[in-house]
């Protein structure tokens, strides 16, 4: 994956100038097909998923062991668990797939 | 079918939850023999489960059986801040314990309360004579050293012949002492109505001008007026402030004059005092003066001593008395509630308690029945009461200032859903969505720490009223503190400062060289950063058009589950209920609508991050309504989608008139069933409609007012559909507050801190650090997460409890010893 990005970065002119133009024309959509390309095997966002509900069935599991007052207050401590493992959960998918196949990239500023 | 009746059994066999529903009441009514009844309510007030109800209501405060018992510790009370603002005078401390001792009998406690008041009253009569005795004395005395000096300038003026007559006019009648040492010598010829007079006086600095130009104008000119300043402030003896004063001589000749001078020092509050001309008389009144004053501080010192010995005697009770007095007030005004019955030998109370304390109260009323020595039990039963029970909820530390803020708003109707459960969580979560910064969180989390670790310190501790809003909510603030963290992380700000925790940027430059990065930018090279914004992002030219597009998309996303959640809470409270017009009527066409349109908006921004397509969502939504029957073209995000838009505009159109038609009309069809003959069995079903009042239903069934029932239904319809697309809007604000903050901090950061740094001067890098702190801790840790909170707690009170909260209940408020406080006095 990483010389065929390099083949791209390091081509002759033509292509180069192609690509140049399409971006002055500012649509990205010849991009999109090769960075789907590339990343149709990501597996970040399942697997960090996962990550997610094990905290979550752990702390649910903690919290039941440690502070075990009933099934009433246990049902309670478990909402309070699962509502922040949920919250959590979906802040960081949400970042993510933002990120996954972004329209615009970052362009420094002249400081930098 | 058999899995909606599977989840049915489910939630039926789940065990209640904890905080969900308001703790179940019942209505008690006690029958107490008169002997026992203020044992009983003694005892029943250090339970502090149950809340009498006023039987007495109509009745004036006069009019009450106990209203002289109440009289007596009002009486009681007013001694005992008496004596608390004696010690406060005096500076000493008191001391706070509170020992309980219940063997002092009130009428004891009366009759030693009167005599230390009448103790005390005598002692500071006869400091404060004392005292205005002392002043009176200094001021002679200043006035005579004062004097001396003018007296002795003036001599060569006067008449040389020291053994003439030189009237000494005094005001003051007590100085008969001094007086005979002068009338001793004073050669009693008549008035020389032709030689100078004088008057010596002291008067406040403030007035002298004044003094001196009236005396002008009363004697024509006809006076000589030296002034000298005291040099130091005195006791004013009338006042009692300390004031700067002035000694004057006036010198004068005539009788008319004299009358007129001292008129005019009365008038002006000016003390004259008798001045020997004489030096030898001088010195030796001075003497006197002073021997006199010593005397008098001496006695006044002892007076002190023993004023102070008794305070502190009083001292070490004082709290313990306060205490006492305070309960016995409550239970007499609790005594007073009660009714008595026709045999006047026993009163007859009621009152709520809540179900799991039955068993506590009577053991209580038996325990007070024995130590009464009463020959009658207590009866204690229960009752049905037609009005709706108070709401109780047993919270502990960490959650009782959540449902504190929750009753902000409205009191939870008896046992419906109460959403404190969920804001315990999700209430922080929005405020750290505003607030993701995790440089700040930490400073907020070290000041919820601070809190918590000192909790038992600050508890017993007077605080002023910030601070105590502060250490109230100090579980809030912890809980805001780690997710403000968390979030910080995700958005990759430390004071706004982006870190490289989780790995490499997923962007690089297009080539070694990169000098395409500052006009088309980075490009992505590998996988998403894994945890949270990619750190290249901050400082670029794209960053907020970046930013500003993610966390508008995360504010309606996290908008529609949260209402979601709400409507689903009113699907629980339907069921609770046994509400099923509920249910079928307004949750499933509520349900329909919101997600219909809102949720397949969070579909669509979902399905164009995973897809990366390029099709512009305002006008995918826009066309769903304008034209849903054309061709999508470019607003093409995934296959089936223009049917797919038809269906769903479709049941959007189908959910409004579902909500608002059919709920009215098969209410009047149960009502005419009900109550016109039909048939007998439904009274007590639990199919009632709870948006007509409980206890109407059972009251005034024959009123059933079907225009106001439809507009009702109407209203509420109309606020819902309405009300999906401002509310979601309003969850915006989440991404506002959070641009906001987000510049702030930059702003902060980049043209304080970095300028500042920029130079080498180490001053102006300090006064540099120094604004760049205060800016960060008032400003954004203070005004920032005030505002924050606001919103967040907005967002809690309108948008989510409006899907499902009534909030118009009352709270129960039970007669207990624990919940008086101070102001009660």
């Amino acid at each position: 994956m990483q010389e065929r990005h390099d083949q791209i970065v390091s081509t002759p002119s033509p292509i180069h100038h192609l690509q140049l133009g399409i971006e002055i024309a500012g649509t990205l959509s010849l991009f999109s097909p090769i960075r789907i390309w590339h990343q149709s095997t990501d597996m970040g966002f399942p697997a960090t998923t996962l990550i997610f509900a094990a905290i979550g069935i752990v702390a649910s599991l903690c919290t039941v062991i440690c502070f075990n007052r009933g099934s009433s207050s246990n049902l309670f401590h478990l909402t309070l668990v699962l509502t922040a493992t949920i919250c959590c959960w979906m802040m960081w998918a949400i970042v993510y797939l933002a990120q996954m196949k972004p329209l615009i990239v970052p362009i420094l500023s002249e400081a930098e | 079918m058999v899995f909606s009746e599977k989840m049915d059994q489910f939630i039926d066999n789940l065990p209640p939850m904890d905080l969900m529903r308001s703790e179940k009441m019942t209505f008690v009514q006690l029958i107490i023999p008169a002997e026992s009844a203020h044992r009983a309510i003694s005892y029943l007030g250090e339970l502090g489960l149950l809340q009498f109800r006023d039987l007495n209501a109509e009745k004036s405060p006069f009019q009450r059986t106990f209203v002289n018992q109440v009289k007596r510790c009002a009486e009681m009370s007013r001694k005992l801040r008496f004596f608390k603002d004696q010690i406060n005078k005096a500076g000493l401390i008191s001391s706070t314990r509170i020992v309980l001792q219940r063997d002092i009998d009130l009428e004891d406690l009366e009759v030693q309360l009167a005599e230390h008041e009448h103790e005390l009253i005598e002692m500071n009569s006869n400091s404060d004579k004392l005292r205005q005795s002392y002043n009176e004395l200094l001021e002679f005395k200043i006035v005579l050293q004062k004097a001396c000096g003018f007296l002795v300038s003036s001599n060569g003026h006067a008449v040389s012949d020291e053994r003439e007559l030189q009237e000494n006019i005094y005001s003051n009648d007590d100085y008969v002492e001094t007086a005979s040492l002068l009338e001793q010598d004073m050669v009693p010829q008549p008035s020389n109505p032709s030689g100078l007079r004088f008057i010596c006086g002291i008067i406040c600095k403030s007035k002298v001008l004044r003094f001196e130009r009236m005396l002008f104008r009363a004697t024509r000119g006809n006076m000589l007026f030296n002034q000298a300043p005291a040099g130091e402030q005195i006791m004013d003896p009338v006042s009692t402030e300390m004031i700067e004063k002035t000694v004057f001589v006036v010198f004068f000749s005539g009788d008319q004059a004299r009358t007129k001078i001292l008129k005019i020092c009365e008038a002006f509050g000016a003390n004259c005092y008798p001045v020997p001309e004489d030096i030898s008389k001088q010195r030796q009144i001075t003497r006197e003066v002073s021997s006199r004053l010593t005397d008098l501080e001496a006695t006044l010192d002892a007076g002190i001593r023993h004023r102070n010995k008794a305070l502190a005697s009083i001292t070490d009770h004082l709290a313990n008395w306060m205490n006492m007095v305070r309960r016995e007030k409550a239970v007499y005004d609790t005594l007073n509630m009660l009714n008595f019955d026709v045999t006047k030998k026993c009163l007859v109370g009621e009152g709520w308690c809540p179900m799991f304390a039955k068993t506590q109260m009577q053991e209580a009323l038996q325990r007070a029945t024995f130590d009464s020595n009463s020959q009658v039990g207590i009866i204690f039963h229960p009752m049905d009461a037609v009005e709706s029970p108070p709401t109780y909820f047993r919270t502990n530390t960490f959650t009782s200032p959540y449902q504190e803020i929750v009753d902000a708003y409205g009191v939870a109707r008896y046992q419906e859903a109460n959403p404190a459960v969920y804001t315990t969580v999700i209430f922080p979560f929005l405020f750290a969505l505003m607030f993701g910064d995790w440089g700040h969180g930490i400073c907020l989390l070290l000041g919820a720490l601070v809190l918590i670790v000192r909790e038992n310190k600050l508890s017993t501790q007077k605080l002023g009223s910030f601070m105590e809003m502060l250490f109230g909510g100090r579980y809030i603030l912890l809980m805001m503190a780690l997710f403000s963290i968390y979030c910080g992380l995700i958005y990759n700000e430390f004071f706004s400062v982006p870190f490289h925790i989780f790995g490499a940027s997923a962007y690089q430059c297009r080539d070694s060289s990169c000098r395409d990065a500052h006009t088309v930018g980075l490009i992505k090279y590998r996988d998403p950063y894994p945890f949270g914004v990619d750190p290249s992002w901050r400082g670029s030219r794209s960053e907020l058009s970046f930013l500003n597009s993610l966390k508008m998309k995360m504010s309606i996303l996290f908008g529609v589950t949260h209402m979601n959640l709400g409507i689903l809470l009113s699907y629980f409270n339907a069921r609770f209920f046994g509400c099923s017009l509920d249910i079928r009527y307004q949750f499933v066409p509520q349900m329909i609508f919101l997600n219909s349109l809102f949720g397949y908006l969070s579909l669509l921004i979902i399905v164009k991050w995973c897809t990366g397509s390029q099709a512009d969502l305002y006008h995918v939504m826009i066309y769903m309504f304008l034209s849903p029957t054309d061709d999508l073209g470019e607003n093409q995000l995934f296959w089936g989608q223009r049917p797919l838009q038809i269906v769903l505009l479709l049941l959007a159109i189908v959910a409004v008139p579902w909500m608002l038609f059919p709920k009215p009309f098969i209410l009047k069809k149960r009502h005419t069933e009900r109550f016109q003959g039909r048939s007998y069995g439904l009274l007590n079903t639990s199919e009632m409609d709870l948006e007509v009042e409980p206890d109407s239903a059972r009251q005034h069934h024959e009123e059933f007012n079907f225009s106001e029932v439809f507009v009702h239904q109407m209203i509420h319809s109309i606020e819902f559909i309405l009300g999906s697309v401002s509310n979601t809007a309003s969850y915006l604000r989440l991404w506002a507050l959070s641009l906001a903050h987000s510049e702030l901090s930059t702003v902060f950061y980049e043209k304080v801190l970095l300028l500042a740094w920029g130079y080498d001067n180490l001053v102006i890098r300090l006064v540099g650090l120094a604004v760049f702190t205060f800016a960060t801790a008032f400003i954004l840790l203070m005004m920032e997460s005030l505002s924050a909170f606001l919103h967040a707690l907005r967002l809690h009170w309108v948008e989510f409890q409006n899907k499902f909260y009534h909030g118009d209940g009352f709270k129960f408020k039970p007669f207990s010893f624990a919940a008086l406080t101070e102001e009660d006095d």
